[in-house]
């Protein structure tokens, strides 16, 4: 659980850590926090309710501390981690299926998030807008993911902590 | 049979009322006049201190690197500054001239409170638009430092954008490049000696460029003329920077000016703003 609580919380600042280092419209976007979702999945093998609730917590202190839009990124981290389950019943724990994961969970946020605020009216229905916030968040979060994995991995192995491959 | 019918349509209709709830819900939390809980506050300003300590040396090397950036321009600084020097006393007797104007101008319209007295107060950004659609930052500074939602913030070059949210010790502001902004602010263009007046209404991403429309007169606007805020509306004070013209064009009818203006913040890179506190004063 330390290991979860270390990868979740270091993510989490990472987030806005990045987001000081990198202009405001380059192609380096972080989604930090919801690819510390995709890695910490295979330790909640065992017990996925948590996995959800823990999904549900960082979305909404995603929410308080970064957007300002409390139970927004909640609901679309629960959802997403509900897919990212999903999937994982059918794929391995390996680098590539973490990027292709990591690639599926981008795309979702970005699009449930894009659809969820142009049906309130919140911002205009360009679709222009939506492919360039997914392409800006590809690059970064996917090799993010594939590091995050390579070290939790390691650690895992090191320490002989229980998680599902 | 019917029963299992009836009990779909049931689901249909709870499953629809459940997304029009959510849709409500979501309708209420990204408005901007919502205030936050005490909570909310609470997880923010120690979440926000935390980055703000992260974030000391990650800022520290980017001032070493953009330090030494501009050392490589020194000699042409110092070489613009010299012709500046020149000039420098005449402006300064000028400026005081104006200010004792303005002091007796006010004083004859009795005019008691005015909106260009602003007190300043330099924060720090801590985080740079994390939500993507959102078009905000995080700044350090709070209501504890005297920061009240809808006052305007500026940076060394010209307009950034207003606060929309507080808490005690961080505060959120709105980008000027944010739709629901820049589409309400009205502006001035500095030709010759005479102003035009005219209306922001959008942002071009790609080019840092502002578009402005409703152009109040029909005289020929050079490229390069200073745009500025008109005071008109309660946020803004009169002539903040906006831009410079870079470009006039038609509507698709032929009918109405459309001027194109390069925003003079560069909103990749904000990494410090300054607040404009309003203040009352009594001459």
């Amino acid at each position: 659980m330390k290991l979860v609580i270390v990868t979740v919380l270091i993510s989490f600042l990472f987030d806005s850590l990045i987001s000081n280092i990198i202009p405001l419209n380059s192609i380096l976007l972080p989604l930090c926090s919801l690819i510390s979702l995709i890695i910490i999945y295979p330790f909640f093998h065992k017990e996925t309710n948590n996995y959800l609730k823990w999904a549900f917590g960082l979305g909404l202190l995603y929410d308080v501390v970064y957007t300002d839009t409390i139970l927004l990124n909640a609901m679309t981290f629960l959802l997403l981690a509900y897919i990212i389950k999903s999937i994982y019943q059918y794929i391995s724990n390996n680098a590539i299926n973490i990027m292709i994961v990591s690639f599926i969970t981008i795309v979702l946020y970005r699009f449930t998030t894009f659809l969820l605020l142009i049906t309130v009216g919140y911002i205009k229905d360009d679709f222009n807008l939506l492919v360039t916030s997914i392409y800006s968040s590809l690059l970064l979060n996917i090799t993010y993911g594939v590091i995050l994995y390579l070290i939790t991995n390691y650690i895992s192995v090191k320490f002989k902590i229980d998680k599902v491959d | 049979m019917t029963n299992k019918k009836l009990e779909k349509k049931y689901i249909i209709l709870i499953v629809l009322v459940c997304v029009a709830i959510f849709l409500g819900v979501v309708t209420k939390i990204v408005n901007e006049d919502r205030k936050l809980n005490p909570l909310e506050q609470g997880v923010k300003d120690i979440v926000i201190s935390i980055n703000k300590v992260i974030n000391v040396p990650i800022n520290y090397v980017k001032n070493k690197i953009t330090e030494a950036n501009e050392k490589e321009d020194l000699y042409n600084k110092y070489k613009k500054l010299q012709e500046q020097v020149d000039s420098y006393y005449n402006n300064v007797a000028k400026i005081n001239e104006l200010e004792k104007e303005n002091k007796e101008l006010k004083k004859l319209l009795e005019i008691d409170y005015t909106l260009s007295d602003y007190t300043y107060l330099n924060a720090l950004v801590v985080n740079r638009n994390i939500g993507y659609w959102y078009n905000t930052i995080t700044i350090d500074k709070g209501r504890n430092s005297g920061i009240t939602e809808n006052i305007p913030v500026v940076n060394g070059v010209g307009l950034v954008g207003k606060i929309i949210k507080t808490t005690n010790f961080s505060s959120t502001i709105k980008l000027l490049t944010s739709e629901e902004l820049n589409s309400k602010i009205s502006i001035k263009i500095k030709v010759d000696d005479k102003h035009i007046y005219g209306l922001l209404t959008g942002y071009k991403k790609d080019k840092n460029r502002f578009i402005i429309e409703g152009i109040s007169e029909d005289i020929e606007i050079p490229v390069d003329a200073l745009v500025t805020t008109t005071g008109m509306g309660d946020v803004f004070p009169s002539g903040i920077i906006i831009g410079k013209v870079k470009s006039v064009g038609t509507d698709n009818f032929d009918l109405a000016k459309i001027v194109e203006v390069e925003s003079s913040v560069d909103f990749n890179d904000i990494s410090f703003v300054t607040v404009l506190k309003r203040k009352a004063i009594k001459e």
